[in-house]
Formats: C-alpha cells, sequence, structure tokens
C-alpha cells in the first residue's frame, strides 16, 4: 500500500498527469496520477489515506519547494493539475461524506477587477491543500459575496485585488463582510496589497503568494 | 507592420500602427525570466509550453499601439504637476523629475489584444493551467515589446523636429496614481487602439499599456527609478532590472 501512496505522490509532486505526460523524462510512459490514484482505490487503499499520505503531502512539498525557490509558479500548476487528475476519482467519497475537507474557503476577484490569473493559482494550491474551493470568479459584487458567505457560513473567505483603485473596492466588501459576519476570517492578496493594507481595513491575514495562503490556512484548521 | 499618421483637431498630431506578433515576439529567455526562474532553470515542461505558444498564437493576438503628441503644456517640476488641455495631472516627485525639460508630451496606447486573454482563460478553465500561466505571461511581454516599436517610432518622428524623448511612463507606476489613467484617456481619441478603461481605471483588453513620454530639445532618457518605487512585487521591475538595461522600467 505505501509503495502505491509514494508513487502517487512522486507523480503529484512532479506534476505527471496521467501514463500519456511525456514529463518528467524519468517517468515517460509510466502510470500518472490518474491511474495510480484509481489503481489504489481498487486496491482497497482508504480514500482518506490517499488523499493525507499521498496528494496533500505532495502538494506540501512542492510548496516548500517553491518557498525555499527550488520551484516556481508553474511547477506548482503542474501538481495542481496532477493532483485534479487524481481528485477525479476522490469526488464520490466526498461527496459521500466518507472523507472530509480541511475546510471551505469563498474566494473571488474583487468589484471592478477583471484579473484573475493569481486568484486563480490561490484557488488551485488551496484546493490541492486538502480545500474545497467556491471560486466566485472576477468583478465579484458584495451581494453575491454576502450571499455565499450565507451559504458556506463556515467558510473562510479569499480576497484578490490587482490594482489600487480595486483596493478601495477590497476595503468596502471587507467592512461589509464584518459587519454581517464579525469573526470572519478573511485572507487578501493581488500585486498592491501590502500587510499595512490588510492591518488598515481588518482583514485576518495577507498572503504575498499562493503557497503563503496555503500555509495560513494550515496553521488555521491545525 | 501598418501606420497611419493623421493630424487631429485636438492634438498636433496621432500616430497609430498595426503590429504583427513576429514583430512584438519575445524570446523563450524573456519568458523564463518573466515567470521568474533564474536563467536556464525552467523545467522541460515549460519549455515545451512555451516554445508552443511562441509557433502557434499568430491569430490570437491583435497588436495595435500609437500616441497622441501634445505641443502646448505646462510642467511645474515644483508641484510635480502636468497641465495638459485644460487637465491638470498630479505626476509624483518621481515621474515629474524624470520629464524635467520636456516642451510637449505624447500620450500612448499599446495592446496585445483581447484575444490573448481569451486563450489564457480558456486553458486555465480546461485543465492546461500551465499553458494558461505561461499565455498571460506572454501576454505582457508582448505587449511591452510592442511598445518598445511605438516608442522607436516616435523617437525617429521626434528626432526630425530636433526633439529627444524620455522614457515612458504610467500611471500606477513610479508613484503616480492610477486614478490619473482616468484623465490620461482623456487626451485619446475615443477607443484608440481599441483600448477602453473602466470605473476601476483597469484597461481592456487587460494587455494593454498607456502612458506619456515626454518630448524636447533637452529631455534626457534616464534609467527608471525603482529604486524609490513602492512596487517591490512588480513583474516588471524585475524583468528590467536583470536585463541591466535600466533599474527597472514598468510600463503595464
Amino acid at each position: 500500500m505505501s509503495e502505491i501512496l509514494d508513487k502517487l505522490g512522486e507523480c503529484v509532486e512532479a506534476g505527471k498527469v496521467n501514463a500519456k505526460a511525456p514529463f518528467p523524462p524519468h517517468l515517460k510512459g509510466q502510470p500518472g496520477a490518474d491511474e495510480l490514484c484509481r489503481e489504489a482505490l481498487a486496491a482497497g487503499v482508504p480514500p482518506e489515506d490517499i488523499l493525507n499520505k499521498a496528494l496533500i503531502p505532495a502538494m506540501g512539498r512542492i510548496g516548500e519547494k517553491f518557498s525555499r525557490g527550488d520551484a516556481f509558479v508553474p511547477e506548482m500548476l503542474l501538481a495542481a493539475r496532477a493532483m485534479s487528475a487524481a481528485m477525479v476519482h476522490m469526488r464520490p467519497f466526498f461527496t459521500s461524506g466518507q472523507v472530509k475537507r480541511k475546510g471551505i474557503v469563498v474566494i473571488g476577484t474583487v468589484t471592478g477587477d477583471l484579473h484573475d490569473i493569481g486568484k486563480n493559482l490561490v484557488a488551485m494550491m488551496i484546493e490541492g491543500a486538502g480545500f474545497e474551493v467556491v471560486d466566485l470568479g472576477v468583478d465579484v459584487k458584495i451581494e453575491k459575496l454576502l450571499a455565499a458567505l450565507d451559504k458556506h457560513p463556515g467558510a473562510i473567505l479569499g480576497l484578490s485585488a490587482l490594482l489600487t483603485t480595486t483596493m478601495a473596492n477590497m476595503e468596502k466588501m471587507v467592512a461589509s463582510v464584518k459587519q454581517r459576519h464579525p469573526d470572519k476570517v478573511i485572507l487578501i492578496g493581488g500585486a498592491p496589497v501590502t500587510r499595512e493594507f490588510c492591518e488598515k481595513i481588518g482583514a485576518s491575514h495577507y498572503a504575498s503568494d499562493p503557497q503563503g495562503a496555503v500555509e495560513y490556512l494550515a496553521k488555521l484548521v491545525a | 507592420m501598418q501606420r497611419q499618421g493623421t493630424d487631429s483637431a485636438h492634438a498636433d498630431n496621432v500616430f497609430h500602427c498595426r503590429l504583427d506578433f513576429a514583430d512584438s515576439k519575445p524570446t523563450f529567455a524573456d519568458i523564463e525570466k518573466v515567470l521568474g526562474y533564474p536563467p536556464g532553470r525552467a523545467t522541460a515542461p515549460v519549455l515545451a509550453a512555451s516554445q508552443e505558444l511562441l509557433r502557434g498564437t499568430e491569430r490570437i493576438w491583435s497588436i495595435e499601439g500609437g500616441y497622441v503628441v501634445y505641443s502646448s503644456i505646462s510642467l511645474d517640476n515644483g508641484h510635480h504637476s502636468l497641465d495638459v488641455q485644460g487637465l491638470s495631472f498630479d505626476l509624483g516627485q518621481v515621474v515629474a523629475g524624470q520629464l524635467t525639460g520636456a516642451e510637449a508630451i505624447a500620450v500612448f496606447v499599446c495592446t496585445a489584444g483581447r484575444g490573448v486573454e481569451e486563450f489564457s482563460r480558456r486553458q486555465m478553465s480546461s485543465g492546461d493551467p500551465v499553458t494558461g500561466f505561461i499565455a498571460d505571461a506572454l501576454g505582457s511581454l508582448v505587449v511591452e515589446n510592442a511598445m518598445d516599436r511605438v516608442q522607436a517610432l516616435l523617437a525617429a518622428a521626434m528626432e526630425v523636429r530636433g526633439l529627444r524623448i524620455t522614457e515612458r511612463y504610467s500611471p500606477g507606476y513610479c508613484g503616480w496614481r492610477v486614478e490619473e489613467q482616468k484623465q490620461l484617456f482623456r487626451l485619446l481619441p475615443p477607443d484608440f487602439c481599441g483600448v477602453r478603461l473602466t470605473d476601476s481605471a483597469l484597461m481592456q483588453p487587460l494587455k494593454s499599456v498607456s502612458g506619456i513620454i515626454g518630448l524636447g530639445r533637452s529631455v534626457t532618457r534616464r534609467p527608471y527609478t525603482c529604486r524609490l518605487c513602492d512596487l517591490e512585487d512588480c513583474l516588471y521591475r524585475r524583468l528590467k532590472s536583470e536585463t541591466g538595461a535600466a533599474d527597472g522600467a514598468p510600463t503595464i
């Protein structure tokens, strides 16, 4: 059992989605995350072990490499893609409740801002860390955001802004959320956003990159 | 490249051109750098996806650029202000200082078009985030390269008039507030190069740049002063500063 989980973890870390994927060269022609996850489930490996002993640790390793400067955003995306291929087979166990996620994160780009690349990267990495992500997209209006938070009352909120002008909208949105959900954990990020701005608007945490967001969330639920 | 130069009632002259992807295509080394890799460190999948994008995406680009020259301006270095056509800009200390000696300005816009952002979004949502991410970075590089071409054409046109040009400066960078982009767009013909501004001062298409260039007999094209800027995470700062050509040079 351990061997297949090790191989699955290796494939996720290396971003090898399936047997057809040509990268990395030393795994060429071998099964990838897709096939190995299916095989593991067929062999009776408990799905929570697949998630907690293979998939999440693999994403954690690539995240640590990123923090050390040994991996870059594309490597994290490749890993997240391989993880997604494995997660397709895990979905029924989440639906049935047999395997539980670490929490729910509602995420979106603030009103007036159409940038989505950074937000998408964070969403993928958070999902890879074992959270369910409710992605509201870009130019999210406050009504839509509050409705999502009402629907997922225990969710953590993630907001992104890429312009100084839309940072003002972030401030307004955080204030509206705090009014309705005073204890809401709010994670913010985006190129012009700073730790000082985070403190000023009363958000809970500023993450400068996707790994920073993952590390903060991991501490929250530890 | 197709060029158009026209006179306009509200400015000395207007120049517009369309550029081919081949004219603005970055090198793989530039892509590697903008993605954050040290030279030669990009992995095989990144190299493969980048090469595919450089080879097979001609149809997603719709690259346009241009400028409008205003000869009647008032630059106050003490107050860091620029008055043009009844509009007053607060450029901030850095940009105002870099424009010292300007007798005229060129207001510019350049875009890579909407196709690249749609392509990137499609790749992201269809399960190929790496290609989507690289395409997004490629869009940023293409619009900067295209603007380099437009700026070179401006320099040549001004040289004929005995004028030199400064570097280019954009709202949102070098201490110039992004909100002033709204005023800046009032100095451009409507939908110039197909670029529009939202209420949040966001340019659409997203892969667009706008700003001003100082013109004058005594202006100097000085290196950017990224050391004085608050935007420490600026991708363009990293890209330009590592080339050794300048001390960082964002215009996006």
